[in-house]
Formats: C-alpha cells, structure tokens, sequence
C-alpha cells in the first residue's frame, strides 16, 4: 500500500492527492468518498491520465446509479463488490425490478449500493420476524430477527447470523464496462459479514 | 392609463413583490429547517390502527440519488403487505423523513420518528456517519423501537434492537465532560493514534501502531468511523 488519505466529506479539491497518487506510480486507488467530492476526485484523476496509463479504479458503493454520476470514460475499469447487481440476472431480482419500473420508471433505480435491496431485505426480515414472535414489541421482535431469513430476493436469499446483528448473503464482484456493469466473480454461498468488513 | 387602471396595477404590482417575498421567505425557511416529512396511509378501510414504520433516508442533499430509490422500495413493499393482508392483521402505515444528507439532520428526524411518531420500527439512512449517529442512546431509550440499518458496508443489514456501538462524534456528543471523563480520554486517545499513524505509513512502528489502534477502534467503537473518512 503506497498511501492512505482521509478527507473531510465534503471535501472537493483533490490536486494534492491526485499528484501523490500519479507522482507514486500507483496501480489501483481503492476510494470510499462519496458525493460531492467523488466526480471532482474521478475527473482530476482521469484528466491527470491515471486511466489512460493503465490505472485501476475501485469503489465501495459503485452501483447502476451511481454510474449516472460520472461520464463512463472517467471509471473506466473500476470494480465494485456488492450484494447485487441488475447484471447477475436472477429471477427473485428481476421480479422486483420490473415491479419497481413498473411503479417508479426514470433514472432511480432499483440497485443495492444506493441501499434499495437492503431496504428491501430490512422490511422482508422484519416482516419474518414479526410474524413469528407475532407482536412488534422490540425485545420480540429482537428474538425473532436473531435468527431470521428470506428464501428469495434480489441477488438471492439471506439471512441473519445469529447472536451478530447482521446479515449473510451473496456478493458479487462487477466491473464497469462501457458505462454498464459487468459480472467477473460470483461468491460460493452467503458470505458471513466479517469477512466483508 | 386612467386613474382608477393605474392604481389596479399598482395593488397588483405590490401583491406580486409581497407574494413573492412570502414564498421566498417560507422557501427559506423549509431550507433552513431541513428535508420534509411525509405520512402514507394505508388503501381502503382497516378495522385495526396501523403498525407505524419509520423511515428516514436522503431525499434530498448529494446523497439524494441513492435515498429516492430507498423510499420508494420502501412504499413498494409496504404496499404489498397491506395489499396481502397487513401484518398481523393490522395495515401498515409509512412516517418518510427526509434527512437531506445532513448528518445533525438524521438524528433530528429519527427522534422525532421515534417519541413523536411513535413508530414501531425505524428503517433507513445510506450513510454510516447519518445512520450511526442517528441511533444514539436519547433516541432509542426513549421508546423502545426496533431499528435496521444497512450502515458500514453492504453486505450488512444491522438489526438494533438495543443500543448500537456508538460513532465517536455521537459517543463524544453523550458523553458526561466530567463523569464520563476516562471514556472520552480514551476515544480521543484512539483517533490521535489512527491520525498518527496515517500520516506515516512508512514507518514500521507506525504500522503496527495503527494497526493496534484500529484493531482497539472495531472493537470498542464501529468499523464505519476509523476517522472521518466519507463510508456511504
């Protein structure tokens, strides 16, 4: 690792960083920032040639959405790990996503970094659990959650590890093609959540 | 242009400025006050009160584009429910606060959900820094609320049904300045060592300094909040 740099979020002038990262040869910049400061920190970079000299990039969150913010030639090549993507083509998510076009047709889309099938997964799961402690007292609820799990959802079913507070489930690896994400690596099963941390 | 045309404009001319400088002024204020609410009510008639689901998201800010999608999934699956029948037979009805991308905002919003609103559980926020804070201790203990999150990374739906590990500007913000001084002493001590050590990584020590502040960090804090790096 050559360097690591963490900016106030509403960071927005990246010259500096961006020298550091062109001046230190590097290979691939793994960002976590977020909008604003994303699209002024992938233009600097582009413009400084980090893409045209080969260069990789890498983001948390990159999703179908947030490839609105930026033009395709800016992130050329940069891979993304989320819990689903509109490319794995997978019937429980096709299901929701042609109901959610059907309600809510326009640039918002259904994608999983902008949280939407984590929210689709929170009320599923929440519904479960409700449903078997039959209240929606919260220490129930709570008992109920620990253990909880949907059969079907986007990018596959999930369910939470008990006595962790948190979910396992698939993860898929994407890489931004032309301005579309395309799947390299599917995950063997659920993965648990510390080895995403 | 008769008198009597002449004064018409005029009242006209003066209702325009004036309406204008009302608008302009309520616009100001719903700026200055920060993003909107907005109730859902169930379709058709339910002999049951509604269960009370609270959301609170970035309709509005930078982060707006990853928050719209998030209400509207939202209302897409309560819709089904009560469309199937509710939840123990009662309807389900959506309390949507807008948290603008602010973090004082988030935690704003989800207090109100939570002692105003009076909701029985909270879904929501993109952003660790909003959905961390958001869950402090004055507003979870206030009434007891199940709360779900997606907060450091993706592959995490947190389910908070009691207190979440604090972020350290909420830890900070709850802390007593005088009983609660060793605690505070302790956090800072921690950011003091992970700033230190960022800034050299070159250095062996420092590696293994960070490495064991960081290590201290996700266990005694939150993995979202190693600093104030931007984790959506």
């Amino acid at each position: 690792m050559v360097g690591e740099e963490y900016l106030p979020v509403d960071h927005n002038e990246y010259s500096a960083t961006v020298n550091k990262i062109m001046s230190s040869k590097v290979n691939v910049v793994f960002n976590t920032t977020i909008p604003p400061g994303l699209a002024v920190f992938f233009k600097q970079l582009y413009e400084a040639g980090f893409i045209s000299n080969g260069g990789r990039l890498s983001c948390v969150y990159y999703d179908e959405n947030a490839l609105n913010i930026t033009p395709a030639n800016e992130i050329e090549g940069l891979a993304s790990c989320l819990d689903y993507f509109k490319a794995i083509n997978d019937p429980g998510g096709n299901k929701i996503q042609a109901e959610y076009n059907k309600l809510y047709p326009g640039n918002n889309l259904f994608t999983a970094g902008s949280a939407a099938a984590g929210m689709y997964r929170g009320l599923k799961l929440w519904e479960a659990a409700v449903k078997e402690a039959k209240s929606v007292k919260r220490e129930e609820v709570a008992k109920a959650l620990d253990h909880a799990k949907i059969a079907d959802g986007p990018g596959g079913g999930c369910e939470m590890v008990p006595g962790t507070r948190h979910v396992k489930m698939n993860m898929y690896t994407a890489v931004a093609k032309n301005g579309k994400f395309e799947i390299v690596e599917k995950s063997k099963g659920p993965v648990m959540p510390g080895e995403c941390g | 242009m008769s008198k009597r045309k002449l004064e018409i404009e005029q009242r006209l001319q003066s209702y325009s400025r004036r309406l204008f400088l009302q608008r302009a002024s309520l616009l100001g204020g719903m700026i200055a006050l920060g993003g909107g609410s907005y109730l859902y009510n169930p379709k058709g008639s339910w002999a049951a009160d509604p269960i009370k689901v609270g959301i609170a998201t970035d309709l509005t800010g930078p982060i707006s584009w990853g928050g719209i999608p998030n209400a509207n999934v939202a209302r897409m699956v309560i819709d089904d429910m009560n469309a199937s029948g509710g939840l123990l037979g009662r309807p389900l009805q959506i309390v949507l606060e807008d948290t603008a991308t602010n973090e004082a905002l988030a935690v704003t919003k989800v207090r109100k959900l939570v002692t105003q609103d009076k909701v029985d559980v909270v879904l929501g926020a993109l952003q660790a820094r909003c959905a961390t804070p958001s869950r402090t201790p004055s507003s979870i203990a206030a009434r007891p609320c199940t709360s779900i999150t997606r907060s450091c990374t993706k592959a995490r739906v947190h389910a908070l049904p009691v207190l979440h590990r604090p972020h350290a500007g909420a830890a900070m913000r709850h802390l007593h300045p005088v009983a609660d001084q060793k605690r505070r002493q302790e956090i800072l001590s921690a950011l003091g060592r992970l700033r230190v050590a960022a800034r050299a990584q070159r250095s062996t020590r420092a590696r293994s300094s960070r490495r064991t502040a960081a290590r201290w960090w996700g266990k005694n804090i939150s993995r979202s909040t190693t600093t104030n790096t931007a984790l959506p």
